[in-house]
């Protein structure tokens, strides 16, 4: 038998690489590849049929079937390649998103002002070395008055300012958190620094500035040779974390019957002036020895902090039933 | 207190109203406003009433001619006030004038020309007067312009009064006080008359309620309008003007502190007068009118006829000077303040007089006071003094020691660098007395001064009179261990759980009314108020649950397509309520709070509640049209039960008033309930104006928190991770309807035993293929060993486990 005829292995060039091209996709490749490349394709068929030439027709015809494999088999990978690239361009390009748009977020709940304020104002006591106090909400006379120095006929102790569970046996909602740090004294010797936050009562009826229930935050540091230097101290550290670090404290002298001497303390503005934000003193002597705590031996500071206060100066809230109706638009604020 | 600057400047010299302003504040003395009443008028000027004729076209209008400029000429107004006749002098505000709110012009009035307009005082911002024209006396020259005739406009100084300083409820006391600081002098401007030398109306006290007692007889008074001047402050002040006799008891009160009251002596009978506690079931009609029942404790002054003053609250009627009267008797005191107190509270009738003697009123200051007044009604009502009586007591209530301290100990706690000496003469300066020997202060204070009885007040004083701006800031140093407690720390930690859930915060008023939503271990119970604010707030609330669901309904009633709120808080029951025992059976009676007898506190646990309505997060946000659902609440709930480090409550379903029947369960820990979590039953919700589907949940803490102790919960332990691959088997649970899935994942669970790593119930089916009232559960396994990888033996070993255990509960596994 002679050789093979080269415009046979030209023709299956020909038809091979054209059926490569065209292939549209993935299965056109295939089926392109098992009609030109495959074991029943013409090309198989020449290659099982070079067995019957001669060795050196054999030689001659295998190397062109050879050749003309190895070039079909290139021309289908390179035809592979570039349709996976096409089809990987079109799918990134229909997954294409606008991603300047606003973005659908998960649903966090929001931590109430008044719980922000008041543990944004705790930290700052913790960081000072106060630890964190409890106490109850109903609260014996003895604890919210008598041992603070407010004796039975004071005016806070009418029903005009006082909210009473029961008169008779002086159980009333706390008035400030001060019973707390009786407590505290009564249960411990000092040194002590304590905070105590928590919510308290007066009998004043809603409006926009005032709110039969509130919260304080009042603290509490006895120790030896507390000064009001310390007090001043405590309170510029506590109005520069809250307010700003540019800012100053200013006392004025006061009266609360808990504390002598007394003072109301300002902290500056921006713009150079003074708001009123809360009250101070040293730790009156009978209020020290109503608690066991013998004052010639220990002195000790105290204040307290009206968080809704706080909140509104520093928020910008206008009415205080604003903190405690719960309008949805209120609370997203913050 | 108001303070007209003229006033203060009669004993403080001429200090201008900035200097006054600047100190105030730093002394104590809190300005709250400065008032300029009357100012802007310009243009009003006395004339006196020649005629006056009815408007031919207006009954209620005058056609009035008064004197012109100069007091000449005539010049016709209309006026709408006929408290005046011809011969009167008034105030004429002439086309031209100006007085707030309006520049005046000839203007016609009903057919009639007036030029300008007689002035109210109100209109002058001279009072609250609108009833008629300013009458004035004869002390005034006409055609004078008001400006020259009183500081209308001037500054009025208005400052709080801190309760311990009665003191500065007087003129000359903030002046003083002010001299004090300033280290400048205090004038005396007004020298006062003796006491008449003949003995007055006799005087007996038979109580230590007074310590003195000043009465001056008083003669051919002519009680009439009091002049222009005394008018123009007691307005600034805002007292109203009475009359020559009334007023000046008024002045003299503002200008030295000490209340005055002035009887009608030929009304007072006898004469005579005694001091007295009052007897139970007596009365008394005072000054405003109303019959006053007295009780023991108060204080009376009696004359030959029984009580004709409550002392140191309001005169009595049957004795009130009037405008007959011709002689007065001048009464000055100095009362207990506790029993002026009591009165003025018990009563719920505050006069300047009570205000006072509460605060304590300088009992030196009182005959001063008697003769200061006796020498204005000389000029006001031609008053003659002719007798005094004058009675000193020592009570003890008023009775006052020295002052001991050592100067290193107040200067120590004041921060201040100031020795003996310097302490002292600042205490001078305030009017006490000083000794100093050595580094003690012996400290006898000024007779006005009663707040200054130990040395915490005099350190006051001394840091007061030196600056509290002066004190220097210094942090103390660390005395204790601070911080939050781990307790405290895992509390914060809670709060973060249910915030991550969605659940936004909220803080209501705990109080409730009438009707509420029982929540966790229900009861009646409730700490009832004596004093409530409002019937709707009657009560401390029993739960959370009612401040939540205003919140949601008012949300709802703005059109909030959906929210869930939560609340950390206080729930108050009684002492003996159900909830104690139930709270102690989990977590001891430590949580209680006890009064310093000993006696029990209302129970007030720390309690979570949620409520929640309407779809979970709404357009833009993630499952945009999800709702709200029981089990959000519960999944809520578990994970902050979870952080507690304790096991997952057991939830058992339950029938209660204001729940849905078949959503509601109560969350038990050992067979205690401790929480609640539902949907509202339809009834409830529409009563309330809740959407239907609201739901709610509440979860009592101290059963969680309180057995942890302050040292909070054990740290978690590390899981071991499984490296051999897990065996995952699908069983399916057909069990009679009736038994719960926690019930029948709780056999499985049994029965799958320590192989087991993970159970998850996936699937509900219920059918006709299945027995009557039978439903079945898919539940997945996972089930794998540390040690060894699981064989289809060990599945088929659990699979039988589990098989048996439920068979227990009456239910069968199907393959």
């Amino acid at each position: 038998m002679e050789g093979i005829d080269p415009a046979d292995v030209a023709r299956l060039r020909e038809a091979g690489l054209a059926a490569f091209t065209a292939a549209a996709d993935a299965d056109a490749l295939e089926e392109a590849r098992v009609a030109h490349l495959g074991r029943k394709a013409p090309l198989g068929a020449l290659q099982k049929g070079l067995g019957a030439l001669d060795a050196d027709a054999r030689r001659a015809a295998g190397a062109l079937l050879n050749e003309l494999r190895a070039e079909l088999t290139a021309a289908h990978e390179d035809r592979r390649v570039a349709l996976e690239g096409a089809e990987l361009a079109a799918r990134l390009a229909a997954e294409r998103l606008d991603l300047t748009g606003p973005a659908r977020r998960p649903r966090p709940g929001r931590p109430h002002l008044l719980t922000q304020v008041e543990a944004e104002i705790v930290d700052v006591f913790a960081g000072l070395g106060f630890a964190v106090a409890d106490g109850p909400e109903v609260e014996a006379g003895r604890y919210n008055f008598d041992l603070l120095n407010i004796p039975p006929d004071h005016p806070a102790r009418g029903t005009m300012d006082t909210i009473y569970v029961d008169e008779a046996a002086d159980v009333v909602l706390r008035t400030h958190t001060s019973p707390v740090q009786v407590r505290t004294m009564l249960a411990a010797p000092p040194p002590l620094a304590v905070v105590c936050p928590g919510r308290v009562y007066r009998a004043d009826a809603v409006d926009a500035t005032h709110s039969p229930v509130f919260t304080q935050v009042e603290g509490l540091l006895v120790a030896q040779d507390v000064t009001m230097a310390h007090l001043r101290g405590t309170l510029l550290a506590f109005a520069r974390a809250m307010f700003g670090p540019d800012r100053e404290v200013r006392l004025r002298p006061s009266f609360f019957p808990f504390t002598e001497p007394s003072a109301e303390v300002d902290v500056s503005t921006e713009d150079g002036g003074w708001l009123e934000v809360l009250g101070a003193g040293m730790v009156d002597p009978a209020v020290l020895t109503a608690c066991g705590i013998d004052p010639d031996r220990w002195s000790g500071f105290a204040f307290g902090i009206g968080v809704e206060r706080v909140a509104m100066l520093r928020h910008g809230v206008r009415d205080i039933r604003d903190l405690f109706d719960g309008d949805a638009r209120f609370l997203a604020a913050f | 207190m108001r303070l007209p600057l003229s006033w203060l400047q009669e004993f403080l010299g001429d200090v201008p109203l900035e200097d006054v302003l600047a100190r105030m504040d730093a002394i104590g003395l809190e300005v709250e406003a400065v008032h300029r009443p009357g100012d802007g008028v310009r243009g009003v000027r006395t004339a006196r009433v020649l005629h006056h004729e009815p408007h031919p076209d207006a009954d209620s209008l005058r056609l009035v001619d008064v004197t012109g400029d100069g007091g000449e000429g005539t010049v016709r107004v209309v006026c709408g006030a006929a408290n005046f006749d011809v011969g009167d002098t008034v105030l004429h505000a002439v086309v031209g004038a100006e007085i707030p709110g309006m520049t005046l012009e000839a203007r016609r009035i009903r057919g009639q020309v007036s030029q300008g307009m007689l002035a109210s005082p109100r209109e002058l911002g001279l009072g609250d007067d609108h009833g008629g024209l300013l009458v004035l006396g004869d002390d005034v020259p006409l055609g004078a312009d008001l400006t020259d005739l009183v500081p209308v406009g001037e500054p009025v100084v208005e400052i709080a009064v801190h309760p311990d300083r009665g003191d500065l409820l007087s003129v000359r006391g903030v002046a003083r006080d002010l001299a004090a600081v300033l280290d400048a002098p205090l004038r005396a401007p007004h020298a006062v008359p003796a006491a008449p030398t003949a003995v007055g109306v006799p005087v007996e006290l038979t109580t230590t309620g007074v310590a003195t007692f000043v009465v001056w007889s008083l003669e051919d008074v002519v009680v009439r309008r009091s002049p222009l001047w005394l008018r123009t402050r007691l307005a600034q002040c805002g007292v109203r003007s009475i009359d020559g006799v009334v007023d000046v008891t008024n002045y003299v009160m503002l200008e030295l502190g000490q209340p005055l009251h002035a009887f009608d002596l030929d009304r007072v009978a006898g004469p005579s007068l005694r001091v007295r506690e009052a007897t139970a079931g007596e009365t008394l009609a005072t000054l405003d009118g109303a019959e006053r029942a007295l009780v023991p404790g108060d204080l009376v002054i009696d004359d030959a006829e029984g009580p004709a003053s409550l002392a140191g609250v309001m005169g009595g009627l049957r004795t009130e000077v009037h405008a007959g009267t011709r002689r007065v008797l001048l009464e000055g005191a100095v009362w207990d303040p506790a029993a002026i107190r009591r009165t003025s509270r018990r009563l719920g009738l505050v006069s300047e007089a009570s205000t006072r003697f509460e605060r304590r009123v300088d009992p030196a200051a009182a005959g001063e006071a008697v003769a200061r007044a006796a020498d204005l009604m000389a000029a006001t009502a031609d008053a003659r003094a002719v007798a005094a009586t004058v009675v000193d007591r020592a009570p003890a209530w008023e009775r006052r020691e020295d002052v001991t301290a050592r100067a290193s100990a107040l200067a120590r706690l004041i921060a201040l660098d100031l020795d003996a000496e310097a302490q002292a003469a600042l205490l001078r300066r305030g009017g006490s007395d000083v000794a100093v020997a050595g580094d003690v202060l012996t400290v006898r204070p000024p007779s006005w001064r009663g707040d200054l009885g130990r040395p915490a007040d005099l350190a006051e004083e001394v840091a007061r009179l030196h600056g509290y701006d002066r004190i220097a800031p210094v942090l103390p140093p660390l005395v204790a261990r601070g911080g939050r407690s781990p307790l405290q720390r895992l509390e914060r930690d809670l709060r973060a759980a249910v915030l991550a859930a969605g659940v936004d915060e909220v803080v209501t008023r705990p109080f409730v009314g009438a009707t509420t939503l029982a929540g966790a271990v229900p009861s009646d119970g409730r700490v009832g108020l004596a004093n409530p604010l409002a019937q709707d707030a009657a009560a401390m609330r029993p739960g959370l649950l009612d401040g939540l669901l205003g919140v949601v309904r008012r949300n709802h009633g703005q059109g909030s397509p959906g929210l869930a709120v939560h609340e950390w808080g206080r729930v108050f029951r009684p002492a003996d309520d159900p909830l104690g025992g139930a709270v102690d059976a989990l977590a001891g009676t430590g949580w209680r709070w006890h009064g310093p007898d000993g006696a029990a506190l209302p129970l007030q646990p720390r309690a979570l509640g949620l409520a929640a309505t309407g779809v979970r997060a709404g357009p833009g946000w993630v499952d945009d049209d999800a709702p709200w659902t029981v089990e959000d609440l519960l999944a809520t709930l578990d994970e902050v039960v979870r952080r507690t480090g304790g096991a997952a409550l057991d939830r058992v379903p339950v029938e209660r008033p204001g729940w849905h029947p078949g959503r509601t369960v109560v969350l038990h820990r050992d067979g205690v309930e401790v929480g609640i979590a539902g949907q509202l039953h339809p009834a409830e919700a529409d009563r309330r104006d809740l959407p239907d589907g609201t739901v709610a949940a509440e979860l009592l803490l101290e059963p969680l928190l309180a057995p942890l102790g302050e040292a909070g919960p054990a740290p978690a332990r590390a899981p071991v991770l499984v490296r051999h691959p897990a065996v995952v088997v699908d069983v399916a649970v057909v069990a009679p309807v009736a038994l719960a899935l926690a019930e029948v994942a709780a056999a499985v669970r049994a029965g799958a035993g320590p192989l087991l790593d993970d159970l998850r119930w996936f699937d509900e089916f219920r059918g006709s293929q299945l027995p009557e009232g039978h439903r079945s559960l898919g539940f997945r396994l996972r089930l794998q060993d540390p040690a060894r990888q699981l064989t289809d033996a060990d599945a088929e070993a659990v699979l039988g486990a589990v098989g048996a255990a439920v068979a227990g509960l009456g239910a069968a596994l199907r393959r």
